[in-house]
């Protein structure tokens, strides 16, 4: 029963899509879906996040359910709370999109929390099974979403790009996974990361950790991985376009980090100077790439799918620290921790940014170009601050949380580099300048432009304005004020390093000794006690910074 | 390389095995098997009825839903039919039993939102 406890909120979540699928059931057919639905998934995710919250003291040591396929600890904690809040604000942002565009029904809403409900599984899965199950239940579930405007033909084709290239993926992860299981004949992650390091790594466990790593480089398009993502970013209604740029690509990071930290580190990457020099060459290429494509493109909604594209590449550059964490460095878990605030805060302000391009859908118009969104400042000025608050934040200037994101991520990189690293700080720094060109674009067209001929019209929706507007202060108070963000996702990342999942203490334990500490004092009933503990240790992490 | 590759020659036995069979019995069919044709062996098989008309009938596209629909709640059967069987043994301990029944009825539950949804959406109507 105690997994059933520990599993509560992908439990609610599940629960919250069920029930809203079967009121929608008995609705009169004339009555329109109205808000409701949308309120009821998101107060059912912010439960389900509210439950996570809850949860966070006593994770400490990680607590393992159902057949140890699951591990509830604080980084899988971290995402259950992010993940539910993202699709929390993705469906209240939709509310209006859904009116205009006849899909505020059950299935959209029930999708979405089908979509949690496996993402949750997948980041808390310590074996890769359990993890393939959680990625196909989100996968099957987005694809539906993708294709939910059943009359575009546009969404159709964007629909089946996404699923042929999803299941190639699957398929290639797949046979990884069968790889490490003929080689090692388990597919537990620290058990894997144990035989790995005991054993010889022989050609074969190679090909299953390439096959592994290219079908995560398909879900979190990584170039030259990426080349369905415009089209099927394009081509889903908008706020599912945000939901995948935000919750699927937060998600299969959450993974994959797993993946690595746990099982491949530090004997596939850090004995194998090749693994990281892809590494390396795949963040560098994903975020130029990116970045060079968005430059031209006239299509607002494109335009940010290439941008997501590139911010997984700022993403990798986490990984590129793997060698120089040989030996015994504690330094890890602030990497980690930074590219977790960086998911975060991307995640907000993606969210922001389709939640405003959302709104321009008004009727069933699925013009998301710059021409459209000219003289938007002189229509609907809150509209166009919230678009510019986000892109500002994505291009990362100073008061929002991207800026604060970026600064964290390429200052390990420097400071954890030793100085190694500094072509890829310098080439990340020379994207994000070249990124400003792009994201200022629509900003000129909003503020400086008029609108040629009939201006056309937004739709208007308090649900979603609520949302965006609580979007928007989680940018600003973010970014003004990241310390304790900072210092739970630090908790988090420090739970993943492949020590403290294979239960090592070699005595070089260095900045992790305050956990350590913590963990020895933290009483399975003193709940509250431990509490007061963990906050402290958090905020010397920040002090110490 | 070599070494570890020789773990796996049984999987490629087995391949080799399995085509080699398939492959093998259309081709012993095709040389060895005696050729007498009439007419009704060119007729849809109907399970033993005299056919109605061709076999490549056209269906309703509303079949397709109902073929899906029946495959679920086949394998609903199926994951019940083990569990079944164990039952009669967990039911020695009765804290188990109980956990283990409210368990199967959650997941005929859960099945059973779907043959609802199915219904209300008008997926079992053929007309």
């Amino acid at each position: 029963m105690n997994d059933l406890f520990l599993l509560a909120p992908v439990l609610i979540v599940t629960l919250t899509g069920i029930i809203v699928l079967v009121m929608d059931l008995f609705r009169s057919p004339e009555a329109s879906g109205g808000t409701h639905l949308a309120w009821l998934s998101a107060l059912g995710f912010a439960a389900a996040s509210a439950a996570a919250i809850r949860m966070w003291p006593g994770s400490q040591a990680p607590v393992e359910g159902w057949m140890s396929a699951l591990s509830v600890n604080a980084f899988t904690l971290f995402f259950w709370i992010l993940l539910p809040l993202i699709a929390a604000f993705s469906v209240l942002t939709a509310t209006g999109f859904d009116r205009e565009n006849n899909l505020d029904h059950g299935e959209f809403y029930s999708f979405h929390a089908f979509a949690l409900a496996g993402m949750m599984v997948m980041v808390a899965a310590v074996e890769l099974f359990s993890l393939f199950l959680g990625l196909e239940t989100m996968a099957l579930a987005v694809y539906a979403l993708v294709a939910m405007r059943r009359t575009s033909a546009r969404g159709a084709e964007a629909s089946i790009k996404y699923f042929i290239t999803g299941s190639l993926a699957s398929a290639l992860l797949l046979y990884g996974m069968v790889l490490f299981w003929g080689e090692t004949g388990t597919l537990r992650l620290d058990e894997l990361g144990r035989v790995l390091s005991a054993g010889q790594c022989g050609p074969i466990l190679y090909a299953a950790a390439g096959l592994v790593l290219v079908g995560f480089g398909f879900k979190i398009a990584a170039v030259p991985f990426h080349l369905w993502t415009p089209d099927a970013y394009q081509g889903a209604p908008t706020p599912v376009t945000g939901f995948m740029a935000a919750a699927v690509k937060a998600a299969s990071f959450a993974a994959l980090l797993r993946v690595v930290f746990v099982a491949m580190l530090p004997e596939l990457f850090a004995r194998s100077f090749t693994f990281v020099d892809l590494a390396i060459a795949v963040a560098v290429l994903t975020m130029t790439v990116g970045n060079l494509l968005a430059m031209h493109q006239e299509d607002v909604k494109r335009m940010l799918a290439y941008s997501s594209i590139s911010h997984a590449g700022y993403l990798l550059t986490g990984l590129a620290l793997v060698p120089q964490l040989g030996s015994g460095d504690a330094s890890l878990r602030f990497v980690n921790g930074a590219v977790l605030f960086y998911l975060a805060t991307y995640g907000l302000a993606t969210l922001l940014a389709f939640g405003v391009l959302a709104r321009l859908g008004r009727g069933g118009d699925e013009s998301t170009t710059l021409e459209r969104l000219a003289g938007l400042a002189t229509r609907r000025p809150g509209l166009a601050a919230l678009l510019s608050l986000a892109l500002l934040s994505l291009a990362g200037f100073p008061p929002t949380a991207g800026f604060f994101a970026k600064f964290a991520l390429l200052r390990e990189l420097v400071v954890v580099g030793r100085g190694k690293l500094t072509i890829l700080v310098v080439i990340a720094l020379v994207n994000a300048l070249f990124s400003v060109y792009y994201y200022l674009r629509p900003m000129v067209a909003m503020y400086m432009r008029k609108a040629e001929g009939e201006e056309p019209e937004e739709i208007v929706s308090p649900t979603s304005s609520f949302a965006l507007i609580l979007a928007a202060l989680g940018v600003l108070v973010l970014g003004l004020f990241p310390g304790r963000l900072v210092g739970v996702s630090d908790q988090a990342a420090r739970t993943v390093s492949y020590k403290v999942a294979r239960g090592l203490n070699d005595g070089s334990l260095g900045a992790l000794a305050p956990f350590a500490a913590v963990q020895s004092e933290t009483d399975p009933k003193g709940v509250g006690a431990s509490a007061a503990v963990q906050t402290g240790s958090g905020d010397d992490a920040v002090g110490g910074r | 390389m070599l070494e570890q590759l020789i773990e796996y020659v049984p999987l490629l036995v087995g391949v080799v095995v399995a085509v080699g069979t398939a492959l093998g019995m259309l081709v012993l069919n095709a040389v060895l098997g005696p050729k007498r044709t009439n007419p009704s062996k060119h007729e849809a098989f109907e399970c033993g009825n005299p056919s109605l008309g061709p076999a490549r009938n056209r269906f309703h596209v509303k079949y397709y839903l109902v073929a899906l629909v029946f495959l679920v709640f086949d394998v609903e059967v199926v994951f019940l039919l083990p569990w079944a069987v164990e039952y009669r043994r967990l039911l020695d301990s009765p804290l188990l039993g109980g956990i283990v029944l409210l368990e199967a009825l959650l997941f005929v539950a859960v099945l059973a939102v779907g043959l609802l949804y199915v219904w209300k959406r008008d997926a079992l109507r053929l007309d």
